[in-house]
């Protein structure tokens, strides 16, 4: 049974159902002094509260895809993370340099444009899937389930990436598109964006209407080297996730498709907010503009993240964003800061104002606030056509 | 009762312990029969789920602030509607300029198509914050018909460590690298001269500034932006060519960048730069030459040893001046070289840097991509 899916909601609504129904029929059946009978109803109770939490869990679960797996579940419950220090020794995991077996595929497909880099590059695209038959794909466009193998991070990561309809219009047919990349929170997964916020279908509606031109979207979750929380970081000696986003997505997308390699957007939630900003921030040269929803703008620690920065303060400095904004030349790029005047927190309403006032020349920035709504879904939802027409207005500035 | 109060917390918390107390007590009439108690504590049961659920889910609320009010949790506030507030944050401001002229000593307007121009430029990066002269050479190449609509890559050449903020000799560098061509020993390519201290007469420019202008930033965004916009260049797929410190720089991005840097050439380059007092210039909000992870992390030494290795190619080249400290680096940087990384060290070294200059620059024009073609429609800049 998996971990989403109507199969396991179905048995936890019946376990929660069963439960009161056996705690009923033996409730009289409590043997001993009042204390004991007393602890006996006490673990009765518990366990049909533990099942309907147990069901709303998995409800939950279920609309957001925060883990779709058992596996992921595990993980993240039994992973400790104390951080990757300065030794010699970088360990596997944390690097995340294991070549994964990348078996070829049948559905492998050949670049469309003859690529000039050099063919033995590290990195490459594996494709196992895609929608549709070519006769769709001029209609309705196309999506392809694919892992992606980074040249210079030696990371792979699992993502979802859609093309317009125009990509496979005769009329486009040398035309190179430009590229966004589509990020989650933490935890998260990438289908959540296809199947939750339905980035796809937002899009293609926008591109209907002509409020935005036709872009490659490369959906993933932030956290490339899962369960760890690596913040879309370079840790020292440790896993070089920024560089993956950075630097060996939209390179490995260019090589394989007709898309351009410099003049990205970038677009996410809550922690793919803080990852898409520092993109952008951080590499003016690929990435134009990025749209930040519901994000915050410090250098996160928490139990799943470790230590990040091996220790530093200069290196926790340069992925603190605020810090970035006084102290370092603004970058020249388009920053899209959204989120709702009713959201409190960590990452609400005051820390987007906070970040945003900082912001100064040469950084183009623009200030989104919904009237009402939270850190959920559906205020990103809301959020979303606005998000994206802007996005598409600032990379087509840039060309 | 608002979603986030506390008085909800309370209410809630009170509840579950009212409706534990309740079904504990078990408390009912003896006169009803079975199936009216078991349906009593069944249904009370059921009450016991339903706070355990709400108080979790209030709990759960309140520490990751997910749902702001009633209104949001049920979905009836109108946020479909777009009805969001937009504001302007600062006005866009200065994109980096680029100002000049072309040095018509080396070769006059129709001289173009065979000698190639030569341009005196001032950029004033907005990424790095810094104000840079630069000396630009376009080959022959980019005035004659057969490549009118092709994209050159460049190469960033940076001079020997100097207190001059101009780089030294172009003209001459320019009279070098036309000599390859005709001879067909160096591929056509946009040279982008400047000297390695990058007009601020820093020691160490491309180390890991904390703080203030950032060098490198220059040489990796505020040159590729702004001479894509100006001249048919590509955005990627760069070389850089470097003496001393400038080896350093060459060398240093082609590891971290070899998207941006395809192929470097380091002459008389260290790998490993001595965090001395001297780089002065640096405003210090944080202090690097005490930070020891920064200093690991400048370290390019220490880089290959313990991070992953990066598809690049890199050719490095001593002359009879280098010091014995750098010929020792360039031995530890041959040991740890290995696959994806793709190191050239001749075995006959360059009796010169002019020499070195001319292996550099031969080397890194074959190995870049040749000039593409200008892809799409005329308007787009792919």
């Amino acid at each position: 049974m998996t971990l989403t899916g109507r199969g396991l909601i179905a048995a936890l609504m019946i376990v929660t159902v069963l439960l009161p129904v056996l705690g009923v029929a033996i409730w009289r059946r409590c043997r001993g002094g009042r204390v004991v009978v007393g602890v006996q109803r006490v673990i009765i109770v518990l366990m049909c509260q533990l099942a309907a939490l147990a069901l709303v869990a998995a409800l939950v679960n279920d609309n957001n895809y925060f883990y779709t797996s058992w596996g992921q579940l595990h993980q993240a419950l039994t992973q400790q993370f104390s951080g990757v220090g300065q030794s010699g020794q970088p360990s596997q995991q944390a690097t995340g340099t294991s070549t994964p077996k990348v078996r070829p595929s049948p559905g492998v497909l050949a670049p469309s444009v003859p690529t000039d880099m050099d063919p033995a590059s590290a990195g490459r695209i594996q494709v196992h899937s895609v929608t549709g038959t070519p006769a769709q794909w001029s209609r309705r466009g196309r999506l392809e389930s694919v892992t992606i193998l980074g040249a210079i991070s030696g990371l792979h990561e699992h993502a979802f990436v859609y093309f317009p309809p125009q990509y496979f219009q005769r009329r486009y047919a040398t035309a190179r598109f430009p590229g966004v990349e589509v990020m989650t929170g933490y935890p998260g997964n990438d289908i959540g964006l296809v199947r939750g916020l339905r980035y796809p279908d937002v899009l293609e509606r926008l591109q209907r209407l002509g409020r935005a031109r036709p872009m490659i979207l490369v959906m993933m979750r932030p956290s490339v080297t899962f369960p760890r929380d690596t913040e879309c970081t370079d840790v020292p000696g440790g896993p070089q996730a920024l560089t993956f986003f950075a630097a060996d997505v939209p390179a490995q997308i260019a090589r394989s498709y007709r898309v351009k390699p410099v003049g990205w957007g970038a677009i996410g939630d809550s922690t793919g907010g803080y990852c898409v900003t520092k993109l952008a921030m951080t590499h003016p040269l690929i990435f134009t503009a990025s749209a930040s929803l519901s994000g915050y703008y410090f250098a996160l620690r928490d139990g799943t993240t470790g230590d990040l920065w091996g220790g530093s303060p200069a290196v926790r400095h340069l992925n603190d964003l605020r810090w970035r904004m006084l102290h370092l030349p603004a970058p020249p790029v388009s920053l899209l800061i959204a989120t709702a005047r009713t959201e409190k927190g960590a990452d609400g309403y005051t820390e987007a104002l906070s970040f945003a006032r900082v912001i100064r020349p040469p950084t183009n920035g623009t200030l989104l606030v919904s009237p009402t709504g939270g850190h959920n879904a559906r205020t990103w939802s809301g959020q979303l056509p606005s998000a994206l027409t802007w996005l598409s207005a600032q990379i087509a500035r840039a060309r | 009762m608002s979603l986030t109060g506390r008085a909800l917390l309370v209410l809630l918390i009170l509840l579950s312990v009212i409706s534990l107390v309740v079904v504990l007590a078990d408390w009912h009439r003896a006169s009803w029969p079975h199936w009216v108690k078991n349906v009593v504590r069944f249904t009370l049961l059921g009450v016991n789920q339903l706070t355990a659920v709400a108080l979790v889910f209030v709990l759960a609320n309140d520490a990751g602030g997910f749902y702001s009010s009633w209104s949001d949790l049920l979905g009836l506030s109108n946020t479909g509607v777009t009805r969001h507030s937009v504001h302007r944050l600062a006005q866009p401001g200065p994109t980096s300029r680029l100002r000049g002229m072309t040095n018509d000593a080396f070769a006059s307007p129709g001289q173009r198509t065979h000698r190639g121009q030569l341009v005196s430029l001032t950029l004033d990066g907005v990424a790095s914050g810094l104000r840079v002269p630069l000396d630009l050479y376009l080959p022959p190449q980019y005035f004659q018909p057969a490549f009118a609509r092709r994209r050159f890559p460049v190469v960033e050449v940076l001079g020997g460590n100097t207190r001059q903020p101009r780089y030294r000799d172009p003209v001459r560098t320019a009279h070098l690298y036309l000599d390859l061509l005709r001879t067909r020993h160096a591929r056509p390519a946009v040279l982008v001269m400047m000297n390695s201290s990058l007009g601020r007469h820093r020691r160490q420019p491309c180390t890991t500034a904390p703080g203030g202008p950032q060098p490198q930033a220059f040489l990796d965004t505020d040159l590729p932006l702004t001479l894509t916009k100006t001249y048919r260049v590509r955005p990627l797929g760069w070389g850089v060519l470097g003496v001393a410190s400038g080896g350093y720089c060459a060398a240093r991005l082609s590891l971290l960048d070899p998207n941006v840097f395809y192929a470097g050439a380091a002459i008389d380059g260290y790998l490993t730069p001595p965090h001395t007092a001297s780089a002065s210039g640096l405003r210090r909000t944080a202090s690097t030459q005490h930070d020891p992870v920064v200093a690991d992390l400048d370290n390019l030494l220490w880089r290959l040893h313990n991070m992953p290795v990066p598809p690049a190619r890199i050719l490095t080249l001593t002359t009879r001046d280098a010091a014995p400290s750098v010929v020792r680096q360039v031995s530890a940087l041959q040991a740890l070289a290995r696959s994806p990384l793709r190191l050239t060290v001749p075995a006959r070294r360059p009796s010169s840097s002019l020499a070195g200059q001319r292996t550099a620059l031969s080397w890194l024009t074959n190995h870049l991509p040749t000039p593409t073609p200008v892809l799409g429609r005329p308007k787009s800049r792919g």
